[in-house]
């Protein structure tokens, strides 16, 4: 064992300083969400064929916005345009980059669609894969309606109000643009509900990894719906790792979260330029579940993928358009002002 | 660009040399399919929550395999949060650990101190009864909600032991359980709400009848009164809590583990960076984190801890529950106002009040820093302190507390009634009065012990639904009157319910710490060390054992 270790130790060395020096090492900080993605050995590969060592840093995409804890990085990655907005207004960008995109959905499970559907809340789409009606379901939030209130429901019963489990939405971009979402169709008066749709929730997580987490290892016993990016669920889907049942909804309309790369230093920026051009790296991206614009590449991806439990669209579905940043930070800020009441 | 390709030769060079010496650190997993661990070095000084002492032997397997001690240091729930918000947690620490993060989040003043995180297990809190008493209420086979536990707990159907809410995590988080389901919304609670469950939760409360600071003294504690012949029927804890215990070989009876089928608030473990730690401090941060969420470590911390895994592709072991049915998570506030009226509302109304006694040397020894400080710790608890933790620590509404001075002998008790309203006055007298200490004579310490012990018998007897203990200070060896063996014969003499009333014995001073470590193993007490923080911070803590 210690004689392998040494022979894998010095034959790595030999290698790297035939290729003239070891890799650099560049410090990335980035949404919870996409840790997976740079923890898989192929995409470490691909980088240091590039003469790169990432070390990666997972946090909420809005919570990384400050300068503190911006230091030391040499690039931010959070999960939106507007969160990287934020990113490089608190650290000046020396380059941005938007190498792929992923639409936010809700991770359930079949049994709780077809309460839902029944409900008039949840609907197939084209591609036969599962919508969530935004407006429906907020207008069943707004009532308060509980799970156990739902006629007929074996499947989870639970003394709990129908709601989207989600992140913080002033820390963490899923949540920001679930708010958007639900602020945009509630109108200028609907703020009181978008809030009431996070504090009736219960404590919320700071970034979206960790709730997905736990509809990956505790399933329903954690939450019925747990918002997510597309790309975490098929992600999982390819590792096998999905809870029995589970199935994905596209928030309809949806809205296409682009993870987008803010460098900070000559690497950071390498590693944007990397992502965004570099083959096996896209090919890895739309592995890992995320749209790089390609849209073949993403059919392939989802063709190979057995077991997600419900059919996935290759083409995008139907999304809100982007939103404008200054009045996404407007809304937030005032979201966040009736989040502390 | 930062390449350094002479300290990759100097790797191999290390390389060489460790493979040479007799004991080298792995650097590879045993199972072989993981990836290498990452290395760090020196020191994580880690805040942590009591709830993580059990984890330490999985720590030195982290220090062999990442180069990293993991230092803990224990503090309550409250003064955790305090020195987060406050900032002095980042002075003298690179990370924290609690069970959960939930409650520190909602402070204002939070936010910005911590920084990444990873949640290591995940372990809900849940009813643990004896077989027997589990049967009796028919509740090995039909899962009980938390209003039928309320009622029949009010209905003195069972007893329990519980952490108190303000100073460990498990429970604070058995209370807000328990409270948002009795609420029975569907949504997070509200500080309406809590008052308007007032009487149903002091009901759940009347069966409360073992406190504790932390679950590692509850569980022994509970332990120590099946022992003494006055059994609890239970415990409300951690699963992993309970289930340790069903696996120790401690207890003469089994604890039936129940879900309530309304829900349970789940702790998830999260090793957290404290904001502005330094370059070495992420590095071993990364590599402790790394190594916890592996998955040869995970199913370790399983086996071992009965947590469940925090990471997906680790079968559950058997002994989780429920069999059948679902484990609904229940809402935790979301607001810092509601999550602090929980727990001041625990100590003034909801709680079975506390009688507290505090046997106090007064001998010259005494004299100086050791009454000041003895002086100044009393004062914190009658309302003098008005940080967060001071304020939720102070005597409560309904509680009784007796002060008995001693020296050559001992004096005559004086006792505070504290009432529910307007509780200032009462606390302005025992102000007055500890202000009037002064310190003089010998060291009666076991004619104190004996006095305090009738006093619990007498007013036990007139007024027994209340939970008594006894506080013992003293910084010397008895001097004068009763001796240790006199006093353990009077002990043994006691009724059973006095035999089990808890000492809490402080070292301090030139106090004999053998003879204060046996009064507390007798009497089911435990000790606290005042040698050297301040006697106000070790009097809070006793605080959660009251």
């Amino acid at each position: 064992m210690i004689v392998v270790t040494v022979l894998a130790v010095l034959g790595a060395a030999v290698g790297y300083l035939l290729a003239g020096s070891d890799p650099a090492t560049v410090r990335g900080v980035v949404g919870t969400e996409k840790a997976t993605f740079f923890a898989d050995p192929r995409v470490q590969e691909a980088f240091e064929k590039h003469g790169l060592r990432l070390e990666i840093d997972a946090r909420g995409s809005r919570e990384m916005a400050t300068t503190d804890a911006l230091a030391g990085y040499d690039f931010g990655f959070p999960a939106s345009a507007q969160a990287a907005d934020s990113v490089s207004r608190a650290r000046p960008a020396s380059g941005t980059y938007e190498p792929f995109g992923s639409p936010l959905a809700v991770a359930t499970f079949t049994s709780i669609v077809d309460l839902l559907a029944q409900e008039g809340v949840a609907r197939r789409g084209g591609a036969g894969h599962w919508m969530l009606d935004l407006a429906a379901y907020l207008d069943l939030a707004g009532r308060d309606l509980r799970w156990d209130q739902i006629a007929g429901n074996v499947a989870y019963p639970a003394r709990r109000d129908v709601l989207v489990t989600t992140t913080h939405p002033g820390y963490s971009g899923s949540a920001a643009g679930y708010a958007w979402l639900a602020a945009t169709h509630l109108g200028p008066d609907g703020l009181d509900q978008v809030a009431k749709l996070f504090t009736d929730q219960g404590g919320l997580e700071r970034s979206t990894g960790d709730p997905f987490e736990r509809y990956l290892t505790q399933g329903l016993n954690f939450a019925p719906l747990v918002l997510a990016y597309e790309a975490q669920y098929i992600e999982a889907a390819t590792a096998g790792t999905l809870p029995p049942g589970a199935t994905l909804m596209y928030l309809s309309p949806t809205l296409l979260s682009t993870h987008t790369v803010v460098a900070f230093t000559e690497q950071g920026d390498e590693v944007g330029r990397l992502l965004a051009t570099d083959p096996t790296l896209r090919s890895l991206a739309a592995e890992h579940g995320y749209r790089t614009g390609d849209e073949g590449a993403f059919a392939d991806v989802l063709d190979r993928l057995a077991g997600a439990g419900t059919p996935l669209p290759a083409q995008l579905p139907e999304a809100a358009p982007a939103p404008d940043p200054a009045a996404f930070e407007a809304m937030l800020t005032t979201l966040d002002q009736h989040l502390r009441q | 660009m930062r390449r350094t390709p002479r300290l990759v030769l100097a790797a191999v060079l290390l390389a060489l040399a460790t493979a040479c010496t007799a004991d080298p650190a792995p650097t590879t997993p045993a199972g072989g399919s993981e990836d290498p661990y990452l290395r760090g070095s020196g020191t994580l000084r880690v805040l942590a929550g009591s709830e993580l002492a059990d984890l330490r032997p999985i720590l030195d397997e982290a220090r062999e395999a990442t180069g990293v001690t993991v230092q803990l240091t224990e503090i309550g729930t409250l003064d955790g949060i305090e020195r987060v918000a406050s900032g002095a947690a980042a002075r003298d620490h690179d990370a924290i650990w609690f069970s959960s993060n939930r409650y520190l989040e909602l402070h204002p003043d939070a936010g910005d101190k911590i920084g990444v995180d990873a949640k290591v297990a995940n372990s809900p809190v849940v009813l643990g009864l004896r077989t027997s008493t589990a049967q009796r209420l028919g509740w090995d086979k039909n899962r009980p909600t938390w209003s039928e536990i309320a009622a029949a707990a009010g209905e003195g159907e069972f007893t329990y032991g519980m952490t108190s809410p303000a100073t460990s995590n498990s429970g604070y988080s058995a209370l807000v359980g328990v409270a948002a389901a009795l609420a029975g919304t569907g949504r997070a609670l509200t500080t309406d709400e809590i008052t308007a469950l007032t009487p149903r939760l002091q009901s759940f409360f009347t069966g409360h009848a073992l406190t504790s600071g932390s679950s590692g003294w509850l569980a022994d504690a509970y332990v120590h009164r099946q022992t003494a012949g006055v059994p609890l029927d239970g415990l409300i804890n951690y699963e992993s809590v309970l289930l340790s215990l069903n696996a120790g070989g401690r207890l003469s009876e089994p604890l039936t583990v129940i879900y309530p089928a309304d829900g349970v608030v789940t702790a998830d473990y999260p090793l957290t960076l404290l904001a502005g730690a330094g370059e070495q401090a992420r590095a071993n941060h990364a590599a402790i984190a790394d190594f916890l969420r592996r998955p040869s470590t995970q199913a370790k911390i399983m086996e071992r801890t009965h947590r469940r895994p925090a990471v997906t592709g680790i079968s559950l072991a058997s002994d989780f529950g429920p069999t059948d049915g679902g484990l609904v998570e229940l809402p935790f506030p979301t607001r810092y106002e509601v999550a602090n009226k929980l727990v001041s509302s625990f100590g003034d109304t909801l709680r079975k009040p506390a009688r507290t006694i505090y046997l106090l040397d007064l001998s010259g020894s005494m004299r100086g820093n050791r009454l000041e400080g003895l002086q100044s710790a009393l004062l914190g608890l009658s309302g003098a302190d008005t940080s967060l933790s001071g304020e939720l620590t102070r005597f409560n509404g309904r509680e009784q507390v007796i002060l008995v001075p001693f020296s050559t002998t001992v004096q005559e008790p004086r006792r505070f009634d504290v009432p529910s309203d307007d509780p200032r006055p009462t606390l302005d007298r025992i102000r007055a009065d500890v202000q009037g200490f002064s310190a003089n004579g010998d060291t009666a310490i076991y004619d104190a012990l004996a006095r305090g012990l009738e006093l619990a018998r007498d007013l036990d007897t007139a007024d027994p639904g209340r939970f008594t203990s006894v506080v013992l200070l003293t910084d010397g060896e008895r001097t004068v009157g009763r001796s240790l063996d006199a006093f353990r014969s009077l002990h043994a003499g006691l009724p059973a319910t006095i035999r089990s009333v808890p000492v809490f014995t402080l070292l301090f001073g030139e106090g004999n710490v053998g003879e204060m470590t046996e009064i507390a193993t007798l009497t089911g007490g435990r000790t606290f060390d005042a040698r050297t923080g301040s006697l106000g911070a070790v009097f809070k803590e006793i605080r959660g054992y009251q």
